[in-house]
């Protein structure tokens, strides 16, 4: 792994003590708003690396992306409680799928990066 | 020799790179909480059975059965208590309508009704303070509410003490000439005073005195200050 990678991953780590340390309690109803935001953020995460990985990355279009994604999830799930329609469901659906491909890619590429395939 | 992707990569500033590493940060912050508050959301429920979930649901329905009739049962207390306020004030108003009428015979207020007037010129200073008493005695037996002389109340404490060239009561001097004026039915007072052989009869007879009564549809008696006590006091649970 390069050096290009080390402030993403020290950025992950301070990330996940700080939650740790200052256990943030979220209200139960918010919850799921989080767990969407979340798996859309993931979803960014992983499109940022694969992009960077086919050497496309654009990092406006990422930030873009994470905010953009991130929000958009939270906001389809809160229409979907309004109207009744379990609307987090396609959200789940669409980000997971994506998060698997861009997951397969990355395998992919790294394999081919590697010489291993 | 294998090719390394990663050196291909460029992010242009040292900017976008914090900015990278900032988001990767919020994610690691999001993955803790999430983890976090769902685990121990779901944990205690998923490892539960159904019947031990069906157990917690009827529990809960008690409690809340029970924080219905909590909130019923202070429902009633409010009212009670409001009810009971009421009552209070009931007894407030009651007591103070009390003081109201015991100040009115204790002659602590000015007060104004129905009566008559006696107005008794004496040149000579014959007049003493017996037959005063004897006026107010005829009045009181007539059912005279409330007497004055000379704007002086005449009150449960009130005596007449005979002075030189007057007569003292309520600490105040008195002297011809005389206003008594007294509330109550008027014709009673005033035939118990013009009876024949009575007080009037009496007084007219008299060398140097004049005696004029009126009836009166006004009369208005002041108020003596309430004095203070020194030595009475009521006897408690009596």
């Amino acid at each position: 792994m390069g050096r290009l990678y080390l402030l993403p991953i020290l950025g992950l780590l301070i990330g996940v003590i700080l939650g740790l340390v200052l256990r943030v309690d979220i209200p139960s109803v918010y919850v799921p708003y989080l767990g969407i935001a979340l798996l859309a953020a993931l979803d960014s995460a992983f499109g940022g690396l694969r992009a960077s990985l086919e050497g496309k990355f654009n990092d406006k279009l990422f930030i873009s992306g994470f905010f953009g994604n991130t929000l958009m999830a939270a906001f389809i799930v809160y229409i979907g409680d309004r109207l009744g329609i379990p609307l987090y469901l396609a959200a789940v659906v669409a980000f997971g799928v994506r998060l698997f491909q861009n997951l397969a890619l990355i395998r992919r590429l790294i394999f081919q990066s590697r010489g291993w395939g | 020799m294998r090719t390394n992707i990663f050196h291909l990569r460029r992010i242009q500033s040292k900017r976008m790179e914090i900015t990278i590493a900032i988001i990767c940060a919020i994610i690691g912050f999001l993955l803790v909480t999430q983890f976090r508050v769902q685990g121990a959301l779901s944990r205690k429920l998923m490892e539960l059975s159904e019947q031990d979930l069906g157990q917690i649901i009827r529990e809960l329905n008690v409690e809340i059965d029970a924080l219905h009739r909590e909130v019923t049962g202070m429902r009633i207390q409010s009212y009670k208590y409001r009810r009971e306020a009421a009552d209070k004030q009931a007894i407030l108003d009651e007591a103070a309508r009390n003081l109201e009428d015991l100040r009115i015979v204790a002659g602590f207020t000015r007060v104004q009704g129905n009566g008559i007037q006696i107005l008794i010129a004496d040149k000579e200073g014959i007049l003493n303070e017996h037959d005063i008493l004897e006026i107010i005695q005829e009045l009181r037996a007539a059912g005279a509410e409330g007497i004055s002389i000379n704007d002086q109340r005449v009150v449960a404490r009130s005596a007449l003490e005979k002075r030189e060239g007057y007569i003292k009561m309520n600490g105040k001097r008195i002297q011809s000439p005389y206003a008594i004026k007294a509330i109550g039915n008027p014709e009673i007072l005033y035939q118990a005073v013009t009876l024949p052989g009575g007080i009037k009869d009496a007084l007219d007879s008299l060398e140097g005195i004049s005696f004029r009564i009126t009836r009166e549809s006004k009369v208005i008696l002041p108020g003596l200050r309430p004095p203070k006590y020194r030595y009475i006091a009521p006897i408690k649970g009596e």
